[in-house]
């Protein structure tokens, strides 16, 4: 519930120019929920100076895009923009998350849900290297968020799955992703599989990066990176791995073909076995032993249900989920990056660590999300919305008066300006100029028009495929998603064929349409649509003007001239 | 197929973002910033005989014992067409018909050995002459972005293309690192690429009165967006680049593949890259690195089987009709001065490692194999005709690697050799790095041995 009021005042900015763009009038922030309590008490502390809230039209374009991957359309932001309703934004985020799929026939594509399902898809690398199984996986995660699934049974289900064929078994993909073969790939090597699972599920659910000792022990190597980590052991990996070690998974389906048998008959792990991608490893005692709590699994217990019932029962696995979903929101999570918690650093004030300083300022924070997040079931939609509807998350990128320092970053005391991925620029771009792309989903028949909405990167053509890795796609397999530009994105935007088809106004997209209504529209409604459209705001005076003499002398040309510079403004990329 | 998993981890860049990872300019000619405290540790003398490097990368590891390394048995077939070409050397003339014949443009390395046996890592090793190390992974650069960095100081301020272009690689590329973006690759794609960088004739009009219209919106005031906010000056700057590029007249003849051209250098992905390399090294525009990924060598399973669409036939094929058609042309381009561009362009042609020699696997394949492997150098100094080393009669170990040092040559020997020949002094490390460790160009210390790094200077004497 809101806490104050919203009185619209004009803006205490020091960029000023901003100001003069239509409804770029910024609120005074007020504390919305606990997570401005203590965030503000935190920046109000340490004397930090704080952006104020960003403006109506700007709120819509940032949580539009981090909610749907995709721009608002123009008469949602006319409508957005003239509502006169107090609770507005919080009406709207409620509005992208619900679940409309009640009595229909026809499963409808939610754009919340195709978003989401593909940060998910990202976080488990799903790709080709399920084979078939990945279409089943990716509808698993997209029904899993359709019925708002509490998170921890979610996954629990996912870490303990069996399965004849990951080819007709959903869950079963998730660890088929990890396997590891032999140097000729004609079967699985184990132990190096069941390190990965460990590895990749610690990484994922624990925020940990057990990578880093699996070919050595911490000490001597992390002391200046992660004091957790600088205890911990390579026998230490192993015995969380050892939670895997009665998987056997095989394929007698085809040597080269990606179906899987994965059940638990599988002998244990053998540290005496041959390693394919780590140095060979040492005797140890491989009990089974949870890494966070040193616990084995009970009396009789299958060693994959009690590595699910100790990861989802563990504080940190909120935290995980938490921290992750912030980051995805923030552009930074409250420990970053997201895969790097500092245990012994976590919560400290920092005088004992080495010279290594506070993981974070807002441990508190975290705990108490994460407390919140069990406290109501796991429920990601109640996460999302408690970040989104806090005043912390809808400060505006603005310098605010009293000058800036980088460090201040880590106060969340200003939103980050970043750019879109890769998939949500091609969609930005597929729905400003009302011309998609026609992507089949591998052999299932159908076809998605958003980038969002293919399962794997396997699914987009070629061509644009090529595009998109140069927007820094995550290819799910050895990179990570890149937000950096580049001259050759540059030069797509300006140039690329992918995106002149898309441009042009005989395709009878957006611009066309405008162009040719009936009954027909003034020049100064169609250049207000063009930049609503692209750019998610109203023209200035002067930017009006300029638009409509473009039209005016050149029409449908001079449209088009208009749309391709507006996709070429830096701000048609970024997310502020 | 099962493509393998590698270990590469997928650590963030939190700290390079932090520290400015994103340039605020792109390649255009800056005051050259100092070395990041680069200095030298030993005395090297970089021989200095090349200007440009040309890097050809037989992904998936080519079969040596099948190309530059030939070893003939019970499963040689007929059509290989084996011949003595003089004593120490018999080439497949079937596989490699044109290279056959002119043999003495170039030098083959038969003792060379690659550490790793997993296609990322090996890669990685190759590309960047260090051991994969998860926690450097992200700001270690690779060898051309590192040449280009050495090189930025005899940028000319008419230079308009990047110091490092690569063809054909994918997202998974190693690129620059730590250091500025404007060492970055910028990648073409020969495969009916998307060549955005050429504006066709009859858009030109249209495409500068657009870029006129950008211009003009540019400067109307207001911005939705905070001017000093981190990446809008970098994509200015991208943009700015870019527009360098799409405005020199020199760039549609550059980066076009004429019909002719293609004909002559076989009409394949591979040919398209290397007309494109030998147009830009002839424009000598600014690029002295160019890497083109010449895939899909990886041959487990039906090595010979032709009715494979992609078999070792059709790659050595492909690798023939371009190399040895690259080779001529930049030979036959000669500088006022009346140097060949051959003379001045050290090409190395080498996979990430080689595959098992004898009898085919059970599959009729080879898989992979790193206690020998060959290579293939030319240009740049290299003396013509060489051919060092001597394997076994199967083709698995080194016997004799003719050379200075009483062991193979490796990944790091070979990198010691571009950079001699380039001129840099490769004993240089730096050492403000995002991590804090200091970065050696090259370590004296590889997995848990020592190593005397050096380059071969065998192939040039």
């Amino acid at each position: 519930m809101p806490k104050g009021g919203t009185a619209l005042e004009r803006s205490e900015l020091t960029e000023s120019s901003a100001a003069d763009l239509p409804y770029f009038t910024s609120k005074p922030a007020v504390v919305q929920n606990y997570v401005d309590e203590f965030v503000f008490k935190k920046i109000n502390k340490d004397g930090i100076p704080r952006a104020a809230l960003c403006s109506d039209i700007e709120f819509l374009r940032r949580v539009t895009l981090d909610l749907t991957g995709r721009l608002p359309e123009p008469d949602t932001i006319r409508g957005f923009v003239a509502d006169t309703d107090v609770n507005k934004r919080g009406k709207l985020v409620d509005e992208f998350m619900k679940a409309t799929t009640k009595g229909m026939t026809v499963k409808p594509s939610t754009p919340f849900l195709d978003r989401w399902t593909y940060f998910f898809a990202d976080l488990f690398r799903v790709n080709n290297s399920m084979g078939a199984g990945r279409i089943l996986l990716h509808r698993h995660i997209y029904n899993a968020l359709t019925t708002n699934e509490p998170y921890d049974e979610f996954v629990r289900g996912l870490l303990t799955a069996t399965a004849r064929s990951n080819f007709d078994s959903a869950q079963a993909n998730f660890l088929i992703r990890f396997d590891v073969d032999q140097p000729d790939q004609s079967t699985v090597n184990h132990e190096d599989t069941y390190d990965e699972m460990a590895i990749r599920t610690s990484r994922m659910f624990l925020g940990l990066n057990l990578e880093c000792i699996s070919c050595h022990d911490g000490a001597r190597h992390l002391e200046k990176i992660n004091l957790w980590l600088t205890q911990k052991k390579r026998a230490d990996l192993w015995r969380q791995a050892a939670f895997f070690g009665k998987v056997r998974m095989y394929r007698p389906y085809g040597d080269l073909v990606d179906e899987f048998v994965l059940n638990n008959e599988g002998t244990g792990y053998d540290t005496a076995s041959k390693s394919v991608v780590r140095l060979p490893r040492y005797k140890a005692d491989t009990t089974p032993t949870f890494i966070l709590t040193g616990e084995h699994p009970r009396e009789g217990e299958d060693p994959r249900d009690a590595y699910a019932r100790m990861v989802t029962g563990n504080r940190q696995f909120s935290r995980t989920i938490v921290n992750n979903i912030w980051a995805e929101l923030f552009g930074a999570g409250i420990v970053d990056p997201p895969t790097a918690f500092d245990l012994v650093r976590y919560g400290s004030d920092g005088s004992t660590n080495g010279g290594l300083g506070p993981l974070t300022q807002y441990a508190e924070l975290l705990d108490a999300m994460a407390k919140d997040f069990e406290e109501h079931h796991y429920d990601l939609r109640h996460l999302i919305r408690t970040i989104v509807t806090s005043s912390t998350y809808q400060l505006s990128h603005r310098l605010p008066q009293g000058g800036w320092k980088a460090e201040y970053a880590d106060y969340f005391a200003r939103h980050l300006v970043r750019r879109l991925p890769a998939e949500q620029v091609w969609d930005a771009l597929s729905d400003a100029t009302g011309i998609y792309d026609e992507m089949p989903i591998g052999d299932s028949g159908r076809k998605v028009k958003y980038v969002l909405q293919t399962v794997s990167p396997e699914d987009i053509p070629g061509k644009l495929r090529k595009v998109l890795a140069s927007f820094g796609l995550d290819d799910r397999t050895l990179g990570t998603r890149s937000l950096t530009g580049s001259p050759v994105q540059a030069s797509i935007l300006l140039n690329s064929d992918l995106v002149k088809e898309k441009i042009k106004s005989d395709k009878k997209g957006r611009v066309w349409k405008l162009m040719h209504a009936e009954p027909p529209k003034t020049n100064e409604k169609i250049v207000e649509e063009i930049f609503l459209a692209t750019l998610s705001r109203f023209p200035s005076t002067a930017e009006s003007q300029f638009g409509v003499k473009l039209v005016a002398e050149n029409h449908d040309a001079g449209a088009e001239d208009l749309l391709w510079a507006l996709l070429n403004r830096p701000e048609f990329l970024l997310n502020y | 197929m099962n493509s393998p998993r590698s270990p590469i981890p997928s650590l963030t860049r939190r700290s390079l973002l932090r520290i400015g990872g994103v340039s605020l300019a792109g390649f255009e000619l800056l005051p050259f910033a100092p070395p990041l405290n680069a200095a030298a540790k030993q005395k090297v003398n970089p021989r200095g005989t090349a200007e440009y490097c040309i890097f050809v990368f037989l992904q998936g590891g080519a079969s040596h014992v099948d190309s530059f390394d030939l070893k003939e048995g019970k499963w040689t077939p007929p059509d290989f067409d084996v011949r003595t070409i003089h004593p120490d050397l018999k080439m497949p003339t079937g596989l490699f018909p044109k290279l056959s014949q002119c043999t003495d443009k170039f030098a083959i390395v038969r003792s060379l050995e690659a550490w790793e046996t997993e296609h990322g890592r090996a890669t990685y090793y190759l590309h960047v002459a260090h051991q994969v190390s998860p926690a450097r992974v992200h700001e270690i650069p690779s060898l051309g972005a590192l040449i280009a960095y050495e090189f930025q100081g005899k940028r000319k301020p008419s230079d308009f293309l990047p110091p490092f272009v690569s063809m054909n690689y994918g997202p998974d590329q190693i690129k620059e690192g730590m250091l500025d973006s404007k060492y970055a690759p910028l990648n073409f794609d020969t495969k009916g690429g998307d060549l955005s960088f050429v504006v066709p004739a009859e858009e030109r009009t249209r495409f500068d009165r657009r870029v006129g219209y950008l211009k003009a919106l540019g400067e109307l005031k207001p911005s939705a967006i905070a001017p000093d906010s981190h990446p809008i000056a970098a994509l200015d700057a991208f943009r700015s680049d870019a527009l360098t590029m799409m405005n020199s007249a020199q760039i549609p003849n550059i980066l076009s593949i004429g019909d002719e051209d293609k004909k002559r250098y076989g009409d394949t992905e591979f040919g398209n890259a290397c007309i494109l390399a030998r147009n830009i090294l002839k424009s000598e525009s600014g690029t002295r690195f160019i890497a083109i990924n010449h895939g899909g060598w990886d041959f487990h399973v039906k090595i010979y089987e032709k009715s494979q669409k992609a078999n070792h036939y059709t790659k050595s094929r492909d690798l023939d009709g371009g190399l040895a058609v690259l080779l001529s042309d930049l030979e036959q381009t000669k500088d006022q001065d009346g140097r060949s561009l051959l003379d001045k362009t050290l090409v190395v042609v080498m996979g990430e490692f080689g595959r098992t020699p004898g009898e085919l696997s059970p599959g009729l394949g080879r898989d992979h194999h790193r206690y020998a492997m060959s290579g293939l150098f030319a240009g740049g100094g290299v003396k013509g005709g060489k051919v060092l080393g001597v394997t076994d009669a199967e083709g698995g170990r080194v016997l004799k690697a003719d050379w200075s040092k009483k062991r193979s040559m490796y990944p790091e020997d070979v990198a010691a050799t571009i950079y001699s020949a380039l001129g840099i002094d490769w004993t240089k490390e730096i050492k403000t790095t995002p991590s804090g460790r200091v970065f050696e160009y090259l370590e004296f210390q590889s997995g848990t041995s020592f190593l005397d790094v050096g380059e071969i200077s065998e192939l040039f004497v």
